[in-house]
């Protein structure tokens, strides 16, 4: 394998808190940044910051910040030596990665051939099990046509069973078949859905956990054959398939166990050579991890994992993409108290309907533990064209009880005018019994949000 | 979305009634934001809503003049990004030049994008009345390069 070129200026295709996130990574690292952004953005905080700003495009996502040849053209026209995704738009597109780097530019995250192979959901899921990684028990392989053959299948999985599109993922392309009356016509009806949503009609299907919580481990790996895992996160806490709060590290599980899984990811990523940062998401239930996918890519939710291990994720992505051997191993890796994030969202906190506007007041918290992730201030705009995350109020305490102690006391304490947030959700959130217990399943929030009273 | 975004001291700013149809254009022709130059390099930025609802705002007045006033000048906007070429590479002289008279569609610059090169059309017929960007410059989507004063 060649040495990567070392690159000097880094172009972030992505907006909002991520590429400010993005933005003081490359400073921190001593690297020149390119904003490219929609009209929309030109006001942002780091269009504005950035060494260079290009417009490429108008508001719609599709012509900005998913035009894969406009983001390669804006990179060679800058000079820019590496592209960093993010999350969400191109940051899993493995045609993107792969023509990035076919223009002669780093893509600051995994090969295009990880990417494709863990963006099918059939050969992810036998890539683990071939490298030890415990999976839920289904299928292993596309489903057959024959009508018997996928009764017989389920029956032998038993019910209740998930059908899954191979070519979905994070929720979407899926449907639950609690009886054998009602899988044939399930299939059908899913098989339909993933033609028409994914071009890929195949299907898998796999036995449906009725409780379990998401546990998802951080991964980093370089181009030296060194991978780590940073400890586990708990995501149970979401609707829609959308996570709202996360933390590290989750609560109630015996660290062994979660070393141990930690060990098979590692594992699994020296298999496939895998480069850059990773996450592994896992349902757990009755003590048993069971792996549905991986994330190639940064996460959301990745400052829970900095701040009770002290490594920052952003900056070790750029240096593997420089070649940069990781300078710690996994006895290094210790993970020390407790975090929490909240994701504040500019949306009705009852409704959850998008509420794009001027920011009118912006007053944020501050103090021990507390760390702010954000692009906003007072004065700018939520654009309606995109997801609707302002900010990410993180809380980092010795124990659960203190970062939780200190997340209500920053919520309380931040101001937000002009538009609607979730900090009210957020702040019932921090009160409820079940979360104050630690370990509720993916399904807690949506019942809870179906028992609570409106306004 | 805040429809003028900044109104600096402009010596002769254009009537309410220019503002408005100026607006009105803006949202027909489905564009987002019009910048006017004048020789002491004040600029007048005008930001359209361009979502379904009317776009002039309560201080103007709502009703379309019986006869549509004459705008004093329409941008020629980037359609794409690139660095900025006003003159011809093949005859090493300028598309255009100030007080040029230019049709629809005419060629006013180009975007150098290294491997590929996009032509910058005039928006329609009239006289160019000025150029607000430099040769070699690098521009983005959208952005206003020249104006023209339509006959």
């Amino acid at each position: 394998m060649t040495e990567p070129k070392n690159f000097q200026r880094v172009l972030i295709a992505n907006r909002g808190e991520i590429a400010l996130r993005i933005q003081r990574a490359c400073r921190q690292l001593g690297l020149e940044t390119v904003a490219v952004h929609s009209e929309a953005d030109a006001q942002s905080r780091h269009v504005q910051e950035a060494d260079i700003a290009l417009c490429i495009g108008p508001n719609a996502a599709a012509r900005s910040y998913l035009d894969v040849e406009a983001i390669i053209l804006a990179a060679r026209l800058t000079g820019a030596g590496a592209i960093h995704p993010g999350y969400g738009f191109l940051s899993e597109n493995a045609d993107f990665a792969e023509a990035v780097e076919a223009a002669g530019i780093r893509f600051i995250g995994p090969t295009p051939a990880a990417i494709r192979l863990m963006g099918d959901k059939i050969t992810a899921k036998q890539t683990m099990q071939a490298a030890g990684v415990p999976c839920v028990a289904g299928s292993d392989g596309p489903l057959p046509e024959d009508e018997q053959k996928i009764l017989a299948l389920a029956e032998q999985v038993g019910f209740p069973v998930i059908v899954k599109a191979s070519g979905g993922g994070g929720g979407r392309g899926m449907r639950v078949v609690w009886q054998a009356d009602d899988l044939l016509k399930a299939v059908a009806l899913t098989r339909k859905e993933a033609q028409q949503a994914f071009g890929n009609p195949t299907l898998y299907l796999e036995s449906f956990m009725q409780k379990p919580r998401h546990i998802e481990i951080q991964v980093l790996c370089d181009t030296h054959g060194n991978a780590l895992w940073l400890g586990a996160r708990d995501c149970s806490l979401q609707r829609r398939h959308q996570k709202v709060l996360e933390e590290a590290p989750p609560p109630g599980i015996p660290p062994e166990l979660i070393a141990k899984i930690g060990q098979s990811c590692a594992q699994a990523c020296r298999h496939i050579g895998y480069r850059g940062a990773g996450t592994f998401e896992f349902l757990y239930e009755d003590g048993v991890f069971a792996f549905i996918e991986m994330n190639t890519r940064l996460q959301v939710e990745h400052p829970v994992t900095e701040e009770t291990t002290g490594l920052d994720i952003v900056c070790a992505q750029i240096e593997i993409a420089q070649g940069k051997p990781l300078s710690l191993q996994q006895a290094d890796v210790q993970t020390i108290g407790h975090a929490i994030e909240c994701r504040i969202n500019a949306e009705n906190p009852f409704s959850f309907a998008p509420s794009p506007g001027l920011v009118t007041q912006w007053t944020l918290p501050g103090g021990a533990g507390i760390r702010m992730d954000t692009h906003m201030a007072q004065g700018c705009t939520v654009q309606p064209y995109y997801d609707s995350l302002i900010a990410k109020v993180i809380a980092r305490g010795a124990t659960r009880t203190e970062a939780i102690n200190r997340l209500q006391v920053a919520l309380a304490e931040m101001q937000v005018e002009g538009i609607e947030t979730n900090i009210p959700l957020h702040q019932a959130i921090l009160q409820d019994t079940g979360f104050l217990e630690g370990g509720v399943d993916i399904h807690h929030l949506e019942h809870w949000l179906e028992k609570r009273s409106h306004p | 979305m805040e429809k003028p975004i900044t109104l600096p001291a402009f010596e002769a700013l254009p009537t309410p009634q220019d503002l408005a149809q100026i607006t009105r254009w803006l949202q027909q022709a489905g564009l987002h934001e019009l910048e006017l130059t004048n020789a002491q390099g004040l600029r007048l930025r005008l930001v359209a809503n361009t979502s379904a609802h009317s776009v002039t705002s309560p201080s103007l007045p709502s009703t379309a003049p019986t006869a549509p006033a004459k705008p004093t000048s329409t941008p020629v906007l980037t359609p794409y990004f690139g660095h900025l070429r006003l003159q011809d590479v093949v005859t090493d002289k300028a598309f255009v030049t100030v007080g040029q008279t230019v049709q629809q569609g005419q060629t006013v610059g180009m975007l150098d994008l290294g491997s590929i090169t996009v032509a910058i059309p005039a928006p329609g017929n009239g006289v160019l009345s000025s150029i607000c960007a430099q040769e070699g410059d690098l521009v983005g989507y959208g952005h206003s390069i020249a104006f023209i004063t339509p006959l």
